[in-house]
């Protein structure tokens, strides 16, 4: 009996826990953040001055003119953005979850 | 194709001849203009960067000279070559590779491709044609390149640490070079003109041991020499003149008797004659250390300039 009580004691005060938790919003989160929105043709420069120095910069690969490149960040955020889509599989109208937007964020 | 005179007419006074280097050679050596681009020793634009030093205006000058060689290729079309002759990156001091030096000059880099440069691979770029020597890849960049007159191979085009025995990066000397260079280049951070320095000096001992000839005073019992490539150059032509090379030229297809370069940093144009022929050389100087120097050829006439 008086592992049962510790138990169901424990539990309640676990799942407590959970309710002093405010839900968290993106506006707080991004509070902390500096972002940049990443589109086709954002320009390096931008995200360079958001996110500094990447932490790999590979060699070209081949078949390139040494203009095409992947520079690659370690521990940085990204917050992607979605929302429904209408599709038709089979016949039938679906929705899937698709990205819109995506931001990459460096903690301030 | 263009004169050098007309050239300089349409420079509109930014390109003036460099000290009296201007020579018109015994025959024709290009069927088109030919405009060579020494060492740029491009960076990541940190304080070891030799393209900028310090002069944000040095890369506006730059992009002032492809601005003008664009509009040229635009006219001239297929009558134009341009030549990169090497140390277009500077990889031996670079934080990373060229990934990054081509964030640091998007517009300078995507230029030199539009106005459909050649490039020729320098020590300090040589990584480029290793990275993926397995496959064949090399981004373009050629060990030499050459050019025609009269259906005969005239001008040979390479960067120069060929011949040079401290960069040669098929020796171990030409290695241990390297290395001394990226300790050079990390001592920039303490001190930004230390490679200029140290270079100076380095080159007056080698100038002053090549020009009277203290290795070799037997065999060149002139005592002067006047550029310190200028023997292994001369080889290097008569051995092609020769058919004696690996390369797909017959003798029949060649006539060689200018050899362009860059590499030493220090502008010269001389001639000489030897075996019945006149041989030229062309040090086109560099792009970097204030040189703002190019190289042109236009049929028989040649010059080194500067862009001002």
């Amino acid at each position: 009996m008086k592992r049962i009580t510790i138990l169901f004691i424990i539990v309640m005060v676990l799942s407590s826990c959970t309710t002093f938790q405010e839900p968290t919003t993106l506006g707080r989160v991004k509070s902390s953040l500096n972002c940049t929105t990443y589109k086709e043709g954002t320009s390096w420069s931008e995200v360079s001055k958001v996110m500094g120095p990447p932490d790999i910069a590979p060699i070209p690969e081949t078949g390139t003119d040494l203009t095409n490149n992947t520079r690659i960040y370690k521990d940085r955020i990204i917050i992607f953005y979605t929302e429904m889509k209408e599709v038709v599989e089979w016949g039938k109208v679906r929705f899937k979850e698709v990205v819109t937007s995506m931001e990459f964020c460096k903690r301030k | 194709m263009l004169t050098l005179d007309d050239l300089i007419g349409k420079a509109e006074g930014k390109l003036r001849v460099y000290k009296d280097f201007r020579l018109q050679g015994d025959k024709n050596i290009t069927e088109k203009l030919a405009i060579c681009i020494p060492d740029m020793h491009l960076l990541e634009r940190g304080p070891n960067d030799d393209f900028l030093d310090g002069n944000p205006e040095y890369e506006k000058r730059f992009l002032g000279l492809l601005d003008f060689l664009l509009k040229l290729r635009q006219e001239e079309e297929s009558n134009l070559e341009i030549i990169q002759l090497g140390d277009m990156f500077d990889l031996w001091q670079a934080k990373w590779n060229t990934n990054m030096i081509v964030a640091a000059y998007p517009s300078i880099i995507g230029l030199i491709d539009e106005i459909k440069t050649i490039y020729v691979v320098g020590n300090h770029d040589i990584d480029l044609v290793r990275w993926y020597k397995d496959k064949g890849e090399t981004f373009g960049r050629r060990w030499r390149y050459y050019s025609k007159a009269e259906g005969k191979l005239r001008a040979i085009y390479e960067h120069g640490f060929q011949a040079d025995f401290a960069n040669n990066q098929d020796s171990l000397l030409g290695a241990i070079g390297r290395e001394v260079t990226r300790i050079v280049g990390m001592m920039e951070y303490i001190y930004p003109d230390i490679d200029v320095v140290l270079g100076s000096t380095w080159d007056s001992i080698v100038r002053a041991f090549s020009k009277y000839n203290v290795f070799t005073p037997v065999r060149d019992p002139q005592g002067f020499n006047a550029h310190e490539y200028l023997r292994f150059y001369i080889d290097l032509l008569e051995k092609y003149n020769r058919g004696d090379t690996l390369d797909q030229f017959g003798p029949d297809e060649i006539d060689l008797s200018l050899a362009v370069i860059g590499h030493t940093h220090t502008a010269r144009l001389v001639k000489t004659p030897k075996n019945g022929r006149i041989y030229y050389l062309m040090d086109c100087g560099s792009w970097v250390d204030g040189g703002h120097e190019i190289g042109v050829i236009s049929g028989g006439d040649m010059a080194i300039f500067q862009w001002v």
